[in-house]
């Protein structure tokens, strides 16, 4: 396994972090950072937020929460608001209409998508970029969850191939990272070895065969590659690479065999409303983060554009449409209604993250966890200034209890290479991010 | 020198037709194709002036031959001017007209297996229905308006991992393998079972539950024994149950005493997998104070937990029971041969038959069970590959498809093999049969004939059933009923029910148009459709069929053809309301296939959408929207066509008057025309070529996979001149997009 690495200035700047907490004075650096490990949370909520709710007024530590921001009050010493990240290449930049796909798309990786609704460009995220530092160290590299999944023909941005919409993780330019909309099946995945009571004697005998099955299939993949012209390759790429995955699984399934999870930590398979389809997946994340099946994952609260409506809110129109309130009070109140929901959820996340022992602390402590959307204004479709919330400790990397005001504008790339840099993970660079963020 | 005067003429006559091209471009392009930030990155500008520059001129060609441009919420040109601009783009600028282009297939792209086509080809191939397991897959991600076009596919880690689970599961499912050790009592003793052991027995002194694992092969009737005894006391009997995953199966009366414990037995139906049995202690009793220290202590001892069965093994499979008798080396040929929908080379089966376990070891029913697993997760099964099987008569057929029209370099002819399967996924969804893949393989296929007979078959088997339920229920974003969410306070007839007729009222509509080979258009007009009950009384129909039954009935004129069904009305609402900009796109991008591009951001998609709006007001702030310059090249179009459906709720009720005021159904079009109503729509929507065109695309795109190019041009205007311009029909389309080139060669080269 790597050891995680850090700079010295990050050292220096977690080991201050330390000392501003007097009950943790005690706690040498060294020994919280070989005891606990830093794990990426991304949570993305679409359409934007309601900016005049959610920007506190004064910088720095005495910053008053706004409304938006107010669920998250118990946590504030591990809150840093951060503003003037700008993710360029959701913008328009000739391409037109079409920006929640962009949005998505772009979020994680800082490239612009390919205008097209019958084929596929984009870029590896940044996500995936930590993914593939700990594919060798835990069972799964990472997980992308989401409430809803992406079939509506006809219905996703205008231009754009559903792909962007529903996706802000992907492995590589053509492929974005598989997404798990059902709570039963991330938990059977992640525990189950992916099976619920199924195990048929004649299934235990044909996977006792998978190394075998994968010996052969990798080979006649590449066989096919071989003879394939470049588009055809990269599909037969992505088989490899789904290969690989799987030949790691079945390393980690052999030298382990895990029942420490019992079913009645299952959070309900089949969630009946949204908030307990939202609440079975954050819960889900807390239960892979503390038995450490993964130290990565990206969730999608709704895919970006999404039009649903919140019942349970008493809001029957579309989120989408709701969001273009041309400056119209009553909408713009049910915006900041769904935002605060959503701040709510995410504090019941962060609250359940808090009380989960991770090592000598809990495991808010050990996360990175950025909360945000890609579009600032759901009504003028901005870019800049983006709503983002980075919480957690980071393993000792990370302060909190800041509204960090950066002088200029940062791509969000850089951002993300800054969490990146606090996972140990050494990227050359992602999107158009100009270096790495100071947070 | 002087100039000949032919030529000088000529000259002449192009000044001419300079000027009137400028006079062209300056009445119907340059509002948007020129300044400073041109439309879609376009300058017609210089071409004005005569200079082409780096201009897509057979772009310009084309979107104004289709008029598509300029938009349909322009003024349309004269047709005699269009038609002179065109000619002078092809005399001055030497822009070919499509007849005269390279014939090309397109862009060759792999296509692997959507999630539908794989369920139903494991349901046809293997006769294994997928049923709980298709709901594992990740939605499909859509593109083009469709589920299954090659270059907007992916597969993502997590789907591979799937697949070879997938692969496991349907090959246990497909061949069944019986083991006799399997089939064993297995039996758990106390110290085995939960709980401390004492004397090889396990003591309940509370109320509580003793058990242990078990791992069953098959689901299947299975009996339990449990050998127990109590520790008696009080007024009854100790009282134990047998449990299954902590749920109670079967309860006793346990009058035995320790020193003589008895057998207790029941049968339960078990699914198979890991379990949890065992027994539970149900009626503790505890006094203590008892005088009689015999009636102080009510316990339950349990010894052990037995599981014999199931009674009935789980019998042969239908595939089993086809190949039966089979020698090995023919039956991996055949499997891999109906797998991939091509023979296997010798060397392809040597390859799998090496990693394969050894027959003699395994017997030779997990021998087939590994090699079912090993072909559906290997890239020949998962993907269709075209132009790798070596065929020297590829490019012979080629040209003799081009006739008389150029063939672009580097393009082939698929073979029979690959034919059957473009056939099979665009008619069936599904893999080739037995009598396709031998039409394959003697040649017919190939032939213009032999395409049509096997075309006609397939379209007449039940399983043509995909082209409604996959192509029809994606062309008109049927989808969207699924997840249509309806104010049902507002209104009360919305239930699940209602949804699932909605959809399959529209289903039945496009299979009668298609099957009985009607004229498309009567998708628009005709005047029966079959309903339900539901939907008789949310139509307002006398009619009331039983409950479950479907009945053909005459409409009164304004519910006819689509626009007049619920499905479409409905998946066009907001929960609250109609939404006649919503009505509008529809109609404009699913029957004419004219995009709306999106609104600038600060507009608001849908004004009016404040939950207590009526229709007369949303009508109203539509007219102030269409008000500003920039809303109004789009909303000029959208508004008429859907404010002419205000006379259907959002769940297609008829209505004469939404929050108490009369609900006007009248539209007026850019260019003046007035619609009065859903008649006048319907009849300028058939007149138009448009709709016509616009299915037939949309049919092309969904047959070939992929999105369209340039080359398809050509293509598609031969496909169309295909039809009976009298009586055209989904039928013939379906015929005349199979024998085009499009759908029988490949471009080998992907630039």
């Amino acid at each position: 396994m790597t050891r995680t690495r850090y700079h010295r200035r990050d050292m220096l700047r977690a080991l201050g972090a330390l000392l501003a907490v007097p009950t943790l004075e005690s706690l040498a650096p060294a020994a919280w950072q070989a005891r606990q490990v830093p794990r990426l949370v991304y949570a993305y909520v679409p359409n934007g937020v309601h900016l005049p709710d959610w920007r506190p007024t004064e910088e720095g530590p005495d910053f008053a929460l706004p409304y938006l921001l107010e669920p998250l009050a118990p946590w504030r010493d591990r809150l840093t608001v951060v503003r003037k990240l700008v993710q360029d290449k959701a913008r328009a930049n000739g391409d037109g209409g079409g920006d929640h796909a962009r949005a998505a798309a772009a979020w994680l990786t800082g490239v612009q998508p390919l205008k097209s609704a019958t084929t596929v460009r984009l870029g590896v995220s940044a996500d995936q970029l930590a993914a593939e530092h700990f594919a060798n160290v835990t069972p799964f590299k990472s997980l992308q969850l989401g409430c809803e999944d992406g079939t509506l023909a006809g219905q996703c941005d205008t231009g754009y191939a559903c792909a962007y919409s529903c996706h802000v993780a992907w492995q590589n330019e053509t492929t974005p990272a598989g997404k798990l909309v059902r709570p039963g099946d991330v938990f059977d995945l992640l525990f189950r070895g992916g099976h619920r009571n199924e195990d048929l004697a004649e299934l235990r005998r044909l996977r006792a065969r998978r190394r075998s099955v994968l010996d052969y299939v990798r080979d006649e993949a590449r066989r096919a590659g071989a003879e394939a012209d470049a588009a055809d390759r990269a599909k037969l790429d992505e088989y490899l690479s789904g290969v690989r995955e799987l030949e790691r699984r079945v390393a980690r399934l052999e030298a382990e065999r895990v029942d420490e999870v019992a079913d009645a930590e299952c959070p309900p398979r089949s969630p009946e409303s949204y908030t307990e389809h939202l609440r079975a997946f954050y819960d889900l994340i807390v239960l892979a983060l503390r038995t450490d099946r993964t130290r990565v994952v990206t969730f999608m609260a709704a895919n970006e554009g999404s039009n649903r409506s919140y019942p349970n809110l008493d809001i029957h129109e579309g989120h989408h449409s709701i969001s273009h309130h041309k400056g119209e009070a009553a909408k713009q109140q049910q915006i900041r209604a769904i935002n605060r929901f959503h701040s709510e959820e995410l504090a019941r996340f962060v609250g359940a993250l808090a009380a989960t022992e991770d090592g000598p602390g809990s495991l808010l402590d050990a996360v990175l966890l950025c909360y945000g959307s890609c579009i600032a204004d759901g009504n003028a479709h901005t870019h800049h200034d983006l709503p983002t919330l980075l919480l957690g400790g980071g393993a000792g990397t990370l302060r909190g209890g800041r509204h960090l005001v950066p002088a200029e504008e940062v791509p969000m790339g850089n951002f993300h290479l800054a969490l990146l840099q606090r996972m140990g993970v050494a990227a050359a660079g992602l999107g158009d991010a100009t270096g790495v963020m100071a947070l | 020198m002087p100039l000949p005067a032919a030529l000088l003429l000529a000259a002449l006559a192009l000044d001419g037709a300079d000027a009137q091209a400028r006079a062209f471009l300056e009445a119907h392009c340059l509002a948007c194709h020129a300044g400073d930030a041109p439309e879609g990155d376009l300058d017609l500008a210089p071409l004005a002036d005569g200079a082409r520059g780096a201009l897509d001129l057979e772009l310009v060609h084309e979107r104004v031959d289709l008029g598509e441009m300029p938009p349909r919420s322009r003024p349309a040109p004269r047709a005699q001017d269009a038609a002179r601009f065109l000619a002078w783009l092809e005399q001055r600028w030497d822009v070919p007209p499509p007849a005269a282009r390279p014939l090309d297939p397109g862009r060759p792209v792999l296509r692997r297996l959507a999630h539908r086509e794989y369920a139903n080809t494991v349901r046809d191939l293997l006769g294994v229905e997928l049923g709980e397991l298709y709901e594992r897959f990740p939605a499909e991600t859509a593109g083009g308006g469709f589920d299954h076009l090659g270059e907007t596919q992916s597969l993502s880690e997590e789907l591979f991992v799937l697949y070879v689970d997938l692969a496991e599961q349907v090959a246990a499912r497909a061949w069944t393998s019986v083991h006799v050790e399997d089939l064993a009592p297995r039996r758990a003793d106390a110290t085995q079972l939960e709980g401390s052991a004492r004397s090889g027995r396990i003591v309940l002194t509370t109320n509580g539950t003793t058990d242990a694992p078990f791992e069953l092969a098959y689901a299947g009737t299975y009996t339990l024994r449990v050998r127990a005894a109590g520790d008696q006391a009080g007024p009854e009997p100790a009282r134990m149950a047998a449990v299954v995953d902590g749920r109670a199966v079967a309860r006793f009366d346990v009058p035995q005493t320790r020193d003589a414990p008895a057998l207790f037995e029941c049968e339960v139906e078990l699914a198979g997998g890991a379990h949890r049995i065992g027994a539970a202690f149900l009626n503790d009793y505890y006094r203590p104070e008892a005088e009689d220290p015999a009636q102080r202590d009510r316990n339950l001892h349990v010894w052990s937990v037995e599981v014999e069965g199931p009674h009935e093994p789980p019998a042969v499979t239908a595939l089993q029971r086809e190949l039966a008798g089979a020698r090995r080396p023919a039956l991996l040929a055949h499997l891999a041969g109906r797998l991939w929908r091509r023979p296997a080379t010798p060397a392809e089966l040597a390859r799998l038959a090496a990693a394969l376990p050894d027959p003699d070891a395994v017997g030779d029913d997990d021998w087939a069970q590994a090699a079912l697993a090993l072909l559906l997760a290997s890239p020949d099964f998962l993907y269709r590959f075209e132009g790798r099987r070596p065929d020297p008569e590829r490019g012979a057929r080629a040209a003799a498809l081009a006739g008389a029209r150029p063939l672009r370099a580097g393009v082939v002819a698929l073979d029979g093999y690959e034919l059957a399967t473009r056939l099979a996924y665009f008619l069936w969804s599904s893999a080739p049969d037995t009598e396709l893949l031998r039409a394959a393989h003697d040649g017919t296929l190939v032939t213009d004939a032999g395409l049509r007979a096997q075309a006609e078959r397939l379209l007449a088997d039940p399983r043509a059933s995909a082209l409604v339920e996959d192509f029809a229920a994606q062309w008109l974003h049927l989808g969207l009923l699924e997840r249509l969410v309806v104010d049902t306070e507002r209104f009360p007839e919305f239930d699940p029910r209602l949804r699932a007729s909605m959809r399959a009222e529209t289903l039945r509509f496009v299979s009668a148009n298609l099957f009985e080979r009607r004229d498309v258009r009567e998708l628009l007009t005709s005047s029966t459709s079959e309903v339900d009950r539901a939907l008789a009384r949310l139509y307002g129909l006398d009619e009331r069929p039983a409950q479950g039954a479907w009945v053909t009935v005459e409409l009164p004129p304004e519910r006819r053809g689509l626009l007049g069904q619920a499905s479409v009305l409905a998946l066009t609402s907001e929960p609250t309301r109609t939404s006649p900009v919503r009505r509008g796109k529809w109609l404009l991008e699913v029957l004419l296939d004219a995009p709306v591009p999106p609104p600038p951001p600060d507009a608001g998609p849908l004004p009016g959408g404040g939950s207590g709006a009526s229709a007369a007001t949303v009508r109203e702030e539509l007219a102030q929207h269409r008000a500003r310059p920039d809303c109004a090249v789009c909303h000029d179009a959208l508004d008429p066509l859907g404010l002419v459906l205000e006379g259907f709720g959002p769940t297609g009720r008829l209505r004469r008057e939404d929050a108490g005021e009369p609900v006007d159904t009248r539209g007026r079009l850019p260019d003046g025309r007035e619609l009065a109503g859903p008649d006048d729509l319907r009849a300028l929507l058939v007149a138009d070529p448009a709709f016509v065109r616009a299915v037939v695309t949309r049919l092309y795109v969904y047959a070939l996979g992929r999105g369209l190019e340039r080359g398809d041009r050509p293509l598609l205007d031969e496909v169309l001149a295909r039809l009976d311009p009298e009586r055209p029909t989904l039928y013939d389309a379906i015929h005349a997009i199979v024998q085009s080139p499009a759908f029988r060669l490949l471009r080998e080269d992907p630039r």
